[in-house]
């Protein structure tokens, strides 16, 4: 909850938006898994139904003195997102001071062949978000998941990236054991490449960082 | 063993709201659960359903939320412990069971979970079902997070117990699908000691015992007040004189709203989970130790009107806010945001302002329906078919999605099941044609009652079930259609359940087989009465899920066939646009002839069109006619005459005298008759207003002048002369007219046209629309010079070199009559068809003889033949020397000619004319035998001297054919012309032996047509262009012969059926041989809509889109102008290979391991 553009440090609201099919309620829930392993209060919120059919899917998770699902508009500590046009439509949930961490893989909405719209560059897009908030770590979550072994564990290498940045109010191991646990076995090595990358590239990025409460 | 099962009491564990509610329920020893999955509770009846399989615990996935809670509440009526789950509306469908239930109770706990969905997430409604608790009398709980929805779901067991009335549990959205940490209890195990006890007095509510149940319920009201204070659901946080009061997930957002303005404890916070009864003592105590009173609850002002009344009651004057301007709002669901400045109000805080991000205009990013998905193929099917008036009755799942542009086909639905009534009641009286669609699930929830309905009342109605055999929307489960076990379920065949409605008009369809859709969609949406068309194929998610990954294969668009026309138009290419309605008639036409099935493609040794349909390139000129034939199947007249005027300026001219070489090569012609191409030319030209044609004409001026001075700026500008102003000068000085060049046009007659005027019958081409539509192709711009000869007024060498000319376009045309060469031939009474023609024609002149003999068998010959009955002979003989089956008329001119009464004798020619005073009387006629081919390839004529027989005759009309008049040329530029006076046409433009000089027309002795006279002139001011400007150099003029067609042969389509050409009303011959009106008339609109519907479609189209603007797969995309397919997103249906009209998509390669 914020009021003035400062962090609260009582709680880290992560807002996760993705597209249907990206993953990012699953990442949502790793998330909440983690947080409640690490003996956090955590509230995580979903949209189901109408969301999961390719249109825009928005998760919460809201970590601390918690009572509702929701993130209010700049309430965001952290704008975990799936793709980047996606990403920057939900800046709202943002301050200066949020950590934005996005995908660049483009996922063009069919509006764009039926009905002519424009979707912006995704270059473009970043740009927006660099203009409003300090901290913004983009990258090819689905070329490093590929790399990995599956563009499907893209919400991993982007978990991976918010463990390695510190955004996180416990260690990033317990991410890292949820998610290992809570995939399939036969995906289970792939998804931990997935979280290395992730890792190593918050790593690489430590400068756009700076400090983080919780880190 | 699934995790809610665990038995660590204490365990504090993640979990979705709803699956709180199943581990309270298990806790309190659950054993019955029903539900109609719905969302926002769908969660409850999916994990009960997974618990059911590995415990013995009953769950069943209802037909209907009515159906749910009086299984439900039957077995609690038996002693067994039940839950119901639905979602806000469902109670509607369950309201009726619910208001009685209450009067009887239960003896088991049974707990009825209302799931409501405040902001419409997934619903067409947030009523809110808070309202139901005090329409039943029923006691309900409402939980504020997940770890609540745990325990009081288990409360609420205890309570319904206690009181023998079942519980309403209300969550919204916000809590049924958040993920919040619970604490678990101990599970209580399963007892099933089902019994049915006999107690009349209260199972059985006829009025005498429903009289007695009443006052029993209202008094029971105070016994379930004072066990749900027992249970201490509601809690007051904080002191201070300002109170606030609130409830469910509104408690979370007024908590942090408190937490963030620093005031936590400084207010009194009342916060209630007994929903019904209110906790009225606890706010009677708020009300007196407070000042002001916010009530902060989601949508309706329930709790607000009771404190309201408490207050009264109690006599208090606590000021008391809740709904209304500036303070909470009514509609959708509530946040932080959304009351922040009503508890700032109340605590007299102001807020500061929040800095915003620029964010640019976004796309839009609707939910969809999925690639591959089922329901958008029947869709298509019956979008393919529909006229635009069609009403739409939907319904609710999934496939209510089709709302969305381009298939737009929901017009309206209200709740499960009224597609069918909607519907049924939309066509009472009412001719609107109309389809009305369900999901099979919700046709088993509440359309089959509609279904009864209208079979019943006789009402019209066309329903469509779309049976993807899953409840997909809310997540796959399943309904009476199909069964996952069949030991616990046994599934209905929706088929035998319409048909034992008595329903005949019953069809089972595979939308995958798009041509069966299509073709059953359509002669249902015919016919009248109940018609059910069942459109089955299961959902591909669901099929994947259940059945593995399917079909290995990705589709691909062929970029060679994709938007691509083997025209090549080196001009603008089609100036007229393509519309989502004629696409898509253009691509059933396709799928209708095609005979492709499900998973078939063309590439699967079926036929694949060619670039080009055969007609584009038999016609001289390329006019597209497959493009004028798509946009007249639309209705979209005035655009296929924009697409021919595209080619040739003069449509209302051709559309009357083109011999049609397009109908000879017309694919429809190896089926049954080739298509009525020039008729439906004519009806589109004849059908523009005099006022619009001239319009469009000035638009060619406009354009034309805006050339000129652009050319003139560029200092390029030049002069070009066209001489001769028959078809093919005309279209050459009207295409250079256009291109920005000054041209001069000299004619030596005193009109324009040429044979057009001096040659063509009126009662074939009548003067007024000649002289109309010429007047205005000569009015773009440029000069016209009337009486100038050739040789006589001006030379090639005085244009080019004494006027100035850049170039000159040479159109003279062969105006000499060709002669027989046998004695008595230049007799008085003895003369050429054209000067005759031309004399009746041009000069007016109506002199004929009494016994007229015609020569020759071409078109010629018929007019001079026809012209002379109507002027008034007595008889006219046609004297062709071979059969009827060579002569070069055409068939219909020569069954014209016959039916008028023109005499034809075939197999003979004259060997001499006999001559009286002069003039002649007789020819001497001797009969022919064919012989052995000549060059031609038609049968030589050998002449049998013996036959010799005189016909008399006192005019005798020779149409042997004609040849230039080289006398012009005498002396001029050396053109390179042959013995005979023609002037060959060299290249691709037209050019002669002197590179200034182009020719065209019926002088290069190549054509000897209108159409093929026309596409010369326009080849010559294509080379004339190149010659003055370097204008596209080296680039081709871009029009084909059949013989550089591109060779991909010829489409050949497997199931056409058959359709009569159209043929248009014609004057009875008796009436028209007297005169010379016009003797057939156009075809009619029906004619030329059922002719266009009968055009193949045989080549591709450049500007085909229909993929994208008529079936909409979020697989198919274009960037940059090109479509592709996203091998990710593609599951490999194949229905878009099916569909596109251009045969461009394909199969690709497989699936890549690891993607998708």
């Amino acid at each position: 909850m914020t009021m003035d553009n400062t962090q609260s440090p009582r709680t880290t609201d992560i807002y996760v938006v993705g597209v249907g099919g990206t993953g990012s309620v699953t990442s949502a829930r790793f998330l909440g898994e983690a947080a409640t392993r690490a003996g956090c209060k955590v509230l995580v919120g979903e949209v189901h139904g109408m969301a999961q059919r390719g249109g825009i899917v928005e998760s919460s998770v809201r970590i601390g003195e918690v009572y509702g699902p929701i993130i209010d508009d700049g309430g965001a500590e952290v704008l975990l997102g799936f793709e980047p046009v996606e990403t920057l439509r939900a800046l709202n949930k943002a301050t200066p001071a949020t950590l934005i961490v996005t995908n660049t893989y483009p996922i063009v909405p069919a509006t764009v062949s039926m009905a002519g719209e424009r979707y912006p560059d995704p270059e473009e897009a970043i740009t927006y978000l660099r203009r409003f908030a300090r901290r913004v770590l983009a990258l090819d979550a689905t070329a490093e998941a590929a790399e990995a072994g599956s563009p499907l564990a893209q919400g991993t290498v982007l978990l991976g990236v918010l463990a390695g940045a510190g955004a996180l109010p416990f260690p990033g191991d317990i991410l890292r054991q949820a998610i290992l646990e809570g995939v399939p076995e036969r995906v289970r090595e792939i998804n931990d490449r997935a979280f290395e990358r992730g890792l190593t590239f918050a790593r690489d990025n430590a400068s756009i960082i700076g400090d983080l409460p919780g880190s | 063993m699934n995790s809610l099962l665990e038995d660590r009491p204490g365990k504090r564990m993640l979990m979705l709201g709803n699956e709180g509610i199943v581990r309270g329920a298990l806790e309190a020893g659950v054993e019955v659960a029903t539900a109609y999955p719905g969302t926002p509770s769908s969660e409850i009846a999916d994990t009960f359903y997974r618990l059911a399989r590995e415990t013995d615990l009953y769950f069943e996935y209802s037909t209907n939320e009515k159906v749910a809670l009086e299984v439900a509440s039957a077995a609690a009526i038996a002693g067994m412990r039940s839950l119901c789950s639905m979602k806000h509306v469902g109670l509607n469908v369950a309201a009726d069971p619910l208001n009685t239930l209450s009067y009887t109770g239960v003896k088991a706990g049974m707990v009825i979970i209302t799931a409501d969905d405040p902001s419409m997430h997934s619903s067409q409604n947030e009523q809110d079902n808070r309202l139901y608790a005090r329409l039943s009398l029923l006691p309900m709980l409402e939980p504020a997070d997940p770890d609540e929805a745990l325990q009081y779901t288990r409360e609420a067991f205890a309570l319904s117990e206690e009181l023998e009335l079942p519980v309403l549990l209300r969550t919204t959205t916000r809590v049924a699908h958040s993920r919040g940490v619970c604490t678990i209890g101990a599970l209580t195990p399963r007892r099933f000691q089902g019994h049915f006890e006999k107690n009349f007095r209260r199972w059985v509510p006829v009025p005498g015992v429903a009289r007695q149940l009443r006052p029993a319920l209202i008094k029971k009201q105070e016994q379930a007040y004072t066990a749900m204070q027992r249970r201490g659901l509601d809690r007051v946080e904080g002191e201070g004189e300002l109170g606030l009061i609130t409830s469910g997930v509104a408690y979370a957002y007024v908590k942090e709203v408190l937490i963030e303005l620093g005031v936590e404890d400084k207010v009194r916070l009342l916060k209630i989970g007994s929903i019904h009864p209110l906790p009225r003592r606890q706010i009677r105590d708020l009300l007196a130790a407070t000042r002001r009173v916010l009530v902060v609850e989601e949508l309706e002002p329930i709790l607000e009107t009771e404190v309201r009344a408490i207050a009264q009651r109690a006599g208090v004057s606590t000021h008391i806010e809740g709904k209304g301007e500036g303070w909470v709002p009514r509609h959708f669901e509530l946040n932080a945001d959304r009351i922040r400045e009503a508890v700032a109000k109340l605590l007299g805080m102001m807020l500061p302002p929040r800095p915003m991000p620029a964010v640019p205009e976004l796309p839009g990013r609707p939910p969809m329906l999925c690639a591959g998905c089922s329901h958008r193929t029947s869709y298509y099917a019956v979008k393919s078919i529909a006229e635009p008036d069609t009403y739409f009755s939907s319904d609710i799942g999934c496939y209510t999605l089709g709302l969305l542009p381009p298939l737009s086909t929901t017009d309206s639905f209200l709740c499960m099941g009224s597609s069918v009534t909607m519907a049924s009641g939309v066509s009472i009286r009412n001719d609107q044609p109309h389809v009305a669609f369900i999901g099979d699930s919700t046709f088993f929830h509440s359309g089959v009652n509609g279904l009864i309905n209208a079979v019943h009342n006789r009402h019209d109605l066309l329903l469509m079930i779309l049976d993807n055999s899953t409840t997909a929307m809310t997540g796959h489960q399943p309904h009476p259609g199909n069964a996952l076990d069949e030991g616990k379920e046994r599934p209905i065949d929706i088929e035998r359940l319409v048909r034992g409605l008595g329903i005949e008009d019953l069809h089972v369809v595979d939308p995958a087989d798009l041509k069966h859709t299509i073709e059953t969609v359509r002669a249902a949406y015919r016919r009248s009465g109940v018609r059910v068309i069942i459109s089955r194929r299961p959902c591909h998610l669901y099929a994947r899920k259940m059945f593995g990954r399917g079909e290995p294969l990705v589709y691909r668009v062929d970029q060679e066939r994709c938007k691509r026309c083997g025209k090549s138009c080196s001009h603008e290419g089609c100036g007229v646009p393509i519309h989502a309605d004629d696409e898509i008639l253009r691509a059933r036409n396709k799928i209708l002839a095609a005979d492709l099935g499900p998973m078939d493609f063309p590439a699967q040794g079926r036929a694949r069109k060619p670039e080009s349909a055969p007609c584009t390139f038999a016609c001289p000129a390329n006019i597209c006619v497959l493009g004028y034939m798509s946009l007249a199947r639309a209705g979209r007249f005035d655009e296929a005459l924009a697409l021919i005027r595209e080619q040739v300026p003069l449509p209302m001219v051709l559309g009357r005298v083109c011999h049609r070489p397009c109908e000879g090569s017309c694919v429809r012609g190896e089926y049954d008759e080739p298509l009525a191409i020039n008729e439906v030319k004519r009806f589109v030209a004849e059908l523009e207003q005099a006022a619009a044609r001239a319009e469009h004409f000035a638009a060619e001026r406009e354009r034309a002048d805006l050339m000129r001075q652009e050319r003139a700026a560029q200092g390029d500008a030049q002069r070009v002369a066209v001489v001769g102003a028959g078809p093919a000068g005309i279209a050459a000085a009207y295409d250079l007219t256009l291109r920005g060049f000054a041209v001069t046009l000299l004619e030596k007659e005193r009109v324009a046209g040429g044979l057009l005027a001096t040659g063509i019958p009126a009662y074939r081409l009548p003067r007024e629309v000649l002289r109309e539509e010429l007047g205005l192709a000569l009015s773009i711009g440029m000069e016209v010079r009337h009486g100038q000869t050739l040789g006589e007024d001006f030379t090639l060498r005085s244009l080019l070199e004494g006027e100035g000319y850049g170039a000159v376009c040479l159109a003279l045309g062969a105006g000499l009559g060709i002669k027989l060469m046998v004695e008595g031939e230049d007799a008085e009474g003895v003369e050429d068809a054209l000067s005759f023609l031309r004399r009746v024609n041009l000069v007016g002149e109506r002199q004929v003889g009494r016994r007229v003999v015609v020569v020759g068998g071409g078109d010629a010959a018929i007019d001079a033949a026809r012209t002379a009955l109507r002027l008034g002979a007595e008889s006219v003989q046609l004297v062709y020397r071979r059969s009827e089956a060579e002569m070069p008329a055409s068939a219909e001119e020569i069954a014209a000619a016959k039916a008028e009464g023109v005499e034809m004798i075939f197999l003979a020619v004259p060997v001499g004319f006999d001559v009286a005073d002069g003039e002649v009387s007789a020819a001497r006629v001797v009969r022919c035998e064919l012989g052995e081919p000549d060059r031609s390839g038609r049968r030589r004529p050998v002449p049998r001297p013996e036959t010799e027989a005189p016909h008399p005759t006192d005019h005798v009309i020779l149409a042997l054919g004609q040849r230039p008049d080289a006398a012009a040329l005498a002396g001029d530029l050396d053109l390179g012309q042959s013995d005979r006076g023609y002037v060959p046409a060299r290249g691709d433009t037209g050019v002669t032996a002197d590179p200034r000089v182009f020719v065209a027309g019926d002088l290069t002795g190549e054509g000897w047509t209108v159409i093929a006279a026309m596409a010369q002139g326009k080849r010559a001011a294509h080379g004339i262009a190149a010659l003055l400007s370097g204008e596209r150099q080296g680039e081709p003029l871009g029009l084909r012969t059949a013989e550089d067609a591109p060779a991909d042969g010829r489409y050949q389509p497997a199931a056409v059926a058959a359709a009569a050409r159209a043929v248009a009303a014609e004057r009875a011959p008796g009436d028209r041989s007297g005169d010379f009106h016009q003797t057939a008339d156009a075809l009619d609109a029906a004619q030329v809509l059922a002719e266009a519907e009968r055009c193949l479609s045989c080549g591709q189209c450049a500007r085909c889109n229909n993929c994208i603007d008529n079936f909409g797969c979020p697989a198919i995309f274009k960037k940059d102008g090109k479509i592709y397919i996203d091998e990710v997103l593609c599951v490999g249906c194949g229905v878009c290979a099916q569909l596109c009209p251009n045969d461009a998509i394909e199969p690709g390669r497989a699936r890549t391991p690891g993607k998708a």
